[in-house]
This record gives structure tokens, C-alpha cells and sequence, in this order.
């Protein structure tokens, strides 16, 4: 579950930042339309990805003990 | 009955088996002198208003120890002993706290001061929290107000991640090493940040997060740590050494997370960003095509009317031309016309030409034997004649 978990977690981060990359190619002006168009529909797509996590509304809670505790 | 005799090893060995029963006992006093042997033993002496003790200890056993200064108010956690060879009494320590709201803030001066030597407190090992923590350790009591105000900030703001809560003491004599086995524990995960957090209390009952030990156990944390304790105004070693500092449980998951509204917000203007950039290109692009088709059509229509020039004057010249050849024809005809007119036989005639032909119908061109018979035309008619006689020229 946990190695499920952390690909889960580290596209989260990186979906982030994808989107903040398209983002800043869009600004810097001149686009391609051909190639554009594409990246503009992959934007799209994390956005939709990120607005789904995001709502996500709960925290799953693990309870641990360490070994000086249990002794 | 006579009292029986023993040996002065039998005596202290019998005095210790009577003290150990005592258990553990706590002793408050100021310390009167302080001794420290190769750095490894501590030769403490505490006393009050009519009365002293010797203290034994084990540095490192003793957390915190180098705290301690003469004149402090301590409690002394330990055991009463008679040490076997020399027969002094001591109480062996197992913990040494300083007592009282003064002492703590000395100890709590001196310790920050040795540890901030050591640098241990230096702002360039700090390390930043993820923007995106996903997996989280919390050391806290359990049910406490700290544990249900992190939890329920951290809930508020953000969903969809796994903590990992260790459950401790977080004040009395166990706190210290709940805490410490608590962070070995979480360490043991690959976390992206361990939360340490507790809610406020007198600086008696934040000890535990100004001891020797915690502090070291988070220095040494693999995983970022970020503590949250006690009152927006306290401040202690551990949050001193902590990479991130909240002032409160609650502050650290205000700290730890984003508000899902303002990510879902950011994410909104990112998409409304790529639109509206999009739609500029494309009207910018779409312009360039009007654009085009205007100096195309302007192009077409300069083409246009060029040819029809060009025709219009070609039709002119060619006009011209063509009258100019109508008019030379028309003269040769006229010339023609002249030359047939001189050749037609009536006008010859008129001259007073005739035309003579014999009995075949045939023109005579030299003298006919006499008695043939000749048609002559003249201009007015013909004459038939018969020939009578002939001369040759």
C-alpha cells in the first residue's frame, strides 16, 4: 500500500509543478499553436487531476508504538 | 540477648539490603557543590536550611547535567546507598531536574547557551517542510487538546494523507524518553515531516521539551521536524532546535499544509491563465490570417485591374494596328482593283482594240488563209467578215 501511496503522493507534487511549468511557458509570450494547443490540454488535464485530490477530505490516522513505550 | 557483630562489609551490605527497600526517593535541595571526574562522574552535594547530602551520578545517564550549577534548586531522582568501600551515603541519582520556576530558567540558559556553542540551534541546517506533505509523523499525547487541534486543523485544510501518531507522555519522568523513542521510531519510516506538539503549561510542565536528551533526538531526526508547543509565547530548546517552529499544535498544521480552497484557487487562475493565453494566440493568430487575406485580396484586386489595363491598351494598339492593315489591304485592293480594271477586254475594246477569232472560235494571232471566215468583236458588237486575201509583213 505504501509503495501505491507514494507514486500517488509524488505525482501530486509534480502535478503541481507541471502545471506551474505550462503556466509559465503560456506567459512568456510567443506560443506555438501547434505545440501549444496539446500542452494547453495536458494544463487542463492536471488541473482537473489536482482539483480531484484536493478534495479529498479525509486523513488516514495510524497509530504506532515504539518499542521504550511498550517496555 | 548480645547484639550480634559484623563485619564493616556485612554492615554496609546490610544498611544497603534496608535502604533499597525506600525504593525510589525524590529529594529537593539547592546544590552546594558540584564535581565532575574525567567528564563521567558527577560528586554533588544539595542541602537546605540544617542539613546536606552527598549525590551521586553517572554523566550520561544524567540528561541535562551540564545545566546544573551550584546554588540551583534541584529535585534529585534516586536511590539511597552506602557505597560499599568507603561507607559514604549518597543518594545515587537517576534524574537530577532543576526545581522551581528560577532554576529552570537557569537551566534552561546554561543549556541553550552549550547547545547553541555546539550549533546545534544554526538557522543554515534547517530544512524546509514539503509543500505537499503526504505522510506525516505526530508525537503528542493521546486525546489531548493538542492532538484534537492539530488534527482537526490539518483535517480542515487538507485531506487524503496518512499519519503516523505516536502516542506519549509529553510531561512527567517518562515524557523525555517517550518523546526520544517516539522520534527513533518515526524515523524509521520514510516520512515527510514529524510533527512534536503539546499544548501550553508552566515551564515545569514543558521540561520534557527543554531537556538535553529531546533536543538532541530531534537534532539528530532524518525527517524534517516541525514542534508546536505549548503557548503562542513559549519558547523552548526543542522548538529552538526544530526546523520549523509553530507556536501552537494548531499553528503547526496551519504551517504544515495550504488550504485546499487557496490550491484549489491557485489551480483555478492557473487554468484561467492557460485560457485566456490561448485564446490570445489564437486571435493574434487569427489576425495575422485576416490580415493576410486582405493584402491577398488588395494583391488579387491590383492584379486585376493591371490586366484589364494591359488588355484595354493591347485592344488599343491592337485596333489601331488592325486599322492601319484594313487601310494598307484596302489600298492594294483598290491598286488590284485599278490593275484589273486596266485588263478588262471592254476598255481595251474602247480603245479601239478588237478581238478576231476564226471558225473554231480560236484567237487569230497571224494572217488567216485566204477564204476563212472571222468573227471580229468590237466595243459596240461583231463583225462577221470573209477573208480575201492575205500580205505577210
Amino acid at each position: 500500500m505504501s509503495t501505491t501511496r507514494k507514486k500517488t503522493d509524488a505525482s501530486l507534487a509534480k502535478a503541481f509543478e507541471e502545471l506551474e511549468k505550462i503556466v509559465a511557458e503560456f506567459e512568456t509570450g510567443d506560443i506555438d499553436l501547434e505545440k501549444g494547443i496539446p500542452r494547453f490540454k495536458q494544463g487542463l488535464e492536471l488541473a482537473a487531476g489536482l482539483k480531484k485530490r484536493l478534495r479529498e477530505l479525509e486523513n488516514e490516522i495510524e497509530e504506532i508504538r515504539s518499542r521504550s513505550i511498550e517496555e | 540477648m548480645q547484639n550480634p557483630i559484623f563485619s564493616v562489609s556485612e554492615f554496609n551490605e546490610m544498611l544497603n539490603f534496608h535502604l533499597a527497600q525506600l525504593g525510589e526517593v525524590v529529594v529537593e535541595g539547592e546544590i552546594s557543590r558540584i564535581d565532575v571526574s574525567r567528564g563521567q562522574w558527577l560528586f554533588i552535594t544539595i542541602k537546605d536550611e540544617y542539613a546536606a547530602v552527598d549525590v551521586f551520578g553517572v554523566a550520561f545517564q544524567l540528561s541535562g547535567w551540564r545545566a546544573l550549577e551550584e546554588g540551583m534548586k534541584v529535585h534529585v531522582y534516586g536511590v539511597a546507598s552506602i557505597h560499599q568501600r568507603s561507607g559514604k551515603f549518597s543518594i545515587r541519582a537517576e534524574r537530577i531536574v532543576p526545581a522551581g520556576e528560577g532554576a529552570m530558567k537557569i537551566a534552561f540558559e546554561r543549556l541553550r547557551s552549550q547547545l547553541e556553542k555546539e550549533g546545534i540551534f544554526d538557522i543554515s541546517r534547517k530544512r524546509e517542510t514539503p509543500r505537499f506533505p503526504q505522510h506525516i509523523g505526530l508525537v503528542t499525547a493521546k486525546g489531548s487538546q493538542a492532538y484534537n487541534d492539530f488534527i482537526k486543523v490539518l483535517k480542515h485544510r487538507m485531506g487524503g494523507m496518512h499519519i503516523y501518531f505516536s502516542a506519549v507522555s509529553v510531561q512527567g519522568v517518562d515524557a523525555v524518553d517517550a518523546i526520544c523513542a517516539a522520534l527513533v521510531e518515526l524515523n524509521k519510516r520514510d516520512l515527510d515531516v514529524i510533527i512534536v506538539c503539546r499544548g501550553g503549561g508552566s515551564m515545569e510542565d514543558l521540561a520534557a521539551f527543554n531537556d538535553e536528551k529531546v533536543v538532541r533526538a530531534i537534532f539528530a531526526s532524518r525527517a524534517p521536524v516541525m514542534t508546536g508547543v505549548g503557548h503562542e509565547g513559549d519558547v523552548t530548546l526543542a522548538d529552538m532546535v526544530a526546523d520549523v517552529r509553530a507556536s501552537t499544535p494548531s499553528n503547526a498544521a496551519e504551517l504544515l499544509v495550504q488550504e485546499r480552497a487557496a490550491l484549489i484557487q491557485e489551480v483555478d487562475s492557473y487554468c484561467e491563465q492557460l485560457y485566456r493565453t490561448i485564446c490570445q494566440q489564437i486571435i493574434k493568430k487569427s489576425h495575422h490570417v485576416e490580415y493576410a487575406q486582405t493584402i491577398l485580396a488588395h494583391k488579387l484586386q491590383q492584379t486585376i485591374i493591371h490586366m484589364h489595363q494591359t488588355i484595354e491598351l493591347f485592344l488599343k494598339i491592337s485596333n489601331s494596328m488592325y486599322r492601319q492593315k484594313i487601310r494598307e489591304k484596302m489600298g492594294n485592293i483598290e491598286q488590284l482593283e485599278r490593275l484589273l480594271t486596266s485588263f478588262d477586254p471592254a476598255h481595251v475594246l474602247k480603245r479601239g482594240f478588237t478581238i478576231t477569232r476564226n471558225e473554231l472560235g480560236q484567237l487569230v494571232r497571224s494572217i488567216s488563209p485566204a477564204g476563212s471566215q472571222l468573227q471580229t468583236i468590237v466595243t459596240d458588237g461583231t463583225i462577221y467578215s470573209h477573208v480575201h486575201h492575205t500580205k505577210k509583213n
